[in-house]
């Protein structure tokens, strides 16, 4: 595995977000592969603070069956965003980290909802395991700009 | 303005103007909340002489100083000079004193003025260190109750002891299920802002005919979910077992019951709860029992409201230790915090469970609290329309018992807890 690839993978992984195409996104995880979107950037764990998202296989499970039915109210009318990545960069993980690569990015993401578009931005990081089918993502972390203060709805991942 | 409330509130239904009135919201700022006990926070988020917590009351910028000699006032944030926010919204820390970031006036922690740069300047007035006139202005009336502090603009309103007797013992319940009998604050404050009217998240919070409508999506998928595969972990599956009450039935919420008593507190369950489900961990049974014995560690644990609520900011769930509390903004806009506590004596799970429950449930990005927030904006949008004037609240009306302490208990989906957060609001807004 190379830099390359693990960059190719989070750029592979944002298209499948942008087109909806949930059940290949989730695929890309590991099967104790986690989603989360902690409240503070400086935040070490989902256990001892309250975070917007932390994602395991179920509740992905649940969240994307709401997203492909449109089966929920704030979801029912039509929920469509496209996410930027910028300064992607991919480094062999640390011996012992438990995972093999580390990639980290500057992600804009536009959700388009109840006919309105909102941005938010976020420092985005992937720890990437090495399988014997190819990278699986172990764990994204996506930490808002203004995950702290007033927030509107986050619909989707971003 | 010349306000007729009677004809708002009628027997069994209210005026969509109460919801969508700008004239009516400045009106509740001034008859309504600077009059009522608002939550300010907790002891525990400034346990050292000179820390600093700041928030807002009915919109008022204020600041809450804990004293050297270990007692806690709370101050306008504001300078006496040009009037400055002395703290920025949402500041916290610890400070030898106050400074103006302005022009440098310096308070003590008492609020009383220390420091005026070049002071020759006012040697023709009274301002000068020490004056009264030039001290913080104190916040109307600041009580604390087992390390919850609330706080009241006005002198006129409610005694604090009369106001907080028909929510006590459920908000005993919350500090009792402690080992210590004491919370902390813990784990962070999520702050979202509702793009509607605040008294939609105060029905929504007793509304038990709602959870399996706008909820039975998510509480069917999370149960679709943990039937095709094994959790991954226990913290999965509890995540899953939270989420599956949600759909309970009608029957369910009926038999949960709802109690409600003077200034528009009320609660529902008791009874029962969506959270009576949960799994208790035996470290922590083992720590209640060796506080309180094993009998009253039953009665404590054995009394679980849902929601309650202390009208007309707060909401508290006993059982998950969580409370919200609405900073209305506009008639449109309600900021809501969701406050988290650490049981103290408890076992590192409890803690756990209370986040965890917040990030699925309450978070903007959970996967339950934006379609109730869908739900408000509808009903924001709704009650512009001229179609009908009236929202109706005649459920279950005069099907009401008296419990023996002093609170009238109805079915859980009946709508008298709305009637009676109504009949205090009425009472509150009839005042000029």
């Amino acid at each position: 595995m190379s830099a390359s690839a693990a960059c190719d993978l989070v750029a592979q992984e944002a298209w499948l977000l942008n087109t909806a195409a949930w059940d290949e996104w989730d695929a890309l995880f590991s099967p104790s592969g986690a989603y989360w979107m902690p409240l503070s950037m400086d935040q070490t764990s989902h256990k001892d603070h309250v975070s917007l998202m932390y994602d395991t296989r179920a509740l992905r499970a649940a969240r994307l069956t709401r997203l492909k039915t449109q089966d929920g109210l704030s979801i029912e009318t039509p929920v469509r965003a496209i996410r930027h990545l910028s300064n992607v960069q991919a480094a062999p993980a640390a011996e012992n980290a438990g995972y093999d690569w580390h990639v980290r990015a500057a992600v804009m993401m536009a959700q388009y909802a109840r006919g309105q578009v909102e941005t938010f931005h976020a420092l985005v990081q992937w720890h990437l395991q090495a399988t014997a089918s190819g990278l699986m993502i172990e764990l994204k972390r996506a930490d808002l700009l203004n995950g702290e203060g007033g927030l509107s709805d986050i619909l989707v991942y971003v | 303005m010349s306000l007729d409330v009677t004809a708002l509130i009628q027997p069994g239904k209210v005026h969509r103007r109460v919801y969508t009135c700008a004239d009516i919201f400045d009106a509740e700022q001034e008859r309504l909340f600077r009059k009522s006990w608002l939550y300010v926070g907790h002891d525990s988020q400034i346990p050292e002489a000179g820390d600093v917590v700041t928030t807002r009351l009915a919109n008022e910028p204020v600041i809450a100083i804990r004293q050297r000699g270990g007692d806690i006032q709370l101050f306008y944030n504001r300078c006496k000079h040009k009037g400055m926010q002395l703290l920025a919204d949402g500041a916290s820390g610890n400070v030898p004193a106050l400074r103006c970031g302005y022009h440098g006036w310096i308070y003590g922690l008492d609020g009383a003025l220390k420091t005026i740069p070049a002071a020759t300047g006012y040697d023709d007035s009274a301002l000068r260190p020490g004056c009264a006139e030039g001290a913080l202005t104190p916040v109307g009336a600041l009580e604390t109750y087992r390390g919850f502090l609330f706080a009241r603009l006005e002198s006129g309103g409610p005694d604090f002891a009369d106001w907080l007797a028909p929510m006590r013992a459920s908000l005993d319940n919350m500090i009792d299920r402690a080992p210590a009998g004491r919370l902390s604050v813990a784990g962070g404050v999520l702050r979202y802002e509702h793009k509607c009217n605040w008294k939609f998240f105060f029905e929504n919070t007793l509304d038990a005919l709602h959870p399996m409508v706008v909820h039975n999506s998510s509480s069917k998928a999370a149960q679709r979910a943990g039937k095709t595969s094994d959790p991954v972990d226990s913290d999965e599956a509890r995540a899953l077992n939270m989420l599956a009450p949600f759909s309970a039935s009608y029957s369910f919420f009926d038999d949960m019951g709802q109690r409600a008593g003077a200034f528009g507190h009320g609660e529902l369950g008791g009874k029962s709860s969506i959270h009576a489900g949960y799994d208790v961990d035996p470290a922590y049974w083992e720590a209640m029992v060796a506080a309180y014995g094993e009998e009253r560690t039953k009665e404590i644990l054995g009394f679980g409201p849902n929601n309650s609520v202390l009208y007309p900011t707060i909401m508290f769930k006993a059982p998950v230790a969580m409370l919200r509390v609405i900073r209305p903004i506009a008639v449109d806009r309600t900021m809501i915090e969701t406050w988290h506590f650490r049981m103290e004596g408890a076992p590192d799970t409890l803690l756990e469970q209370t986040l965890q429950y917040s990030t699925i449930v309450n978070s903007s990005a959970g996967i339950v609290g934006p379609d109730d927030h869908e739900a408000y904006i509808r009903l924001q949008a709704g009650l512009k329309s001229q179609g009908s004037d009236w929202v109706i609240l005649s459920r279950y009306a005069g099907q009401v018992e008296k419990d023996g302490n002093g609170l009238q208990i109805a079915p859980g989906t009946s709508d008298f807890v709305f009637r009676n957060q109504y009949a205090a609001w009425a009472d509150a807004m009839a005042q000029t």
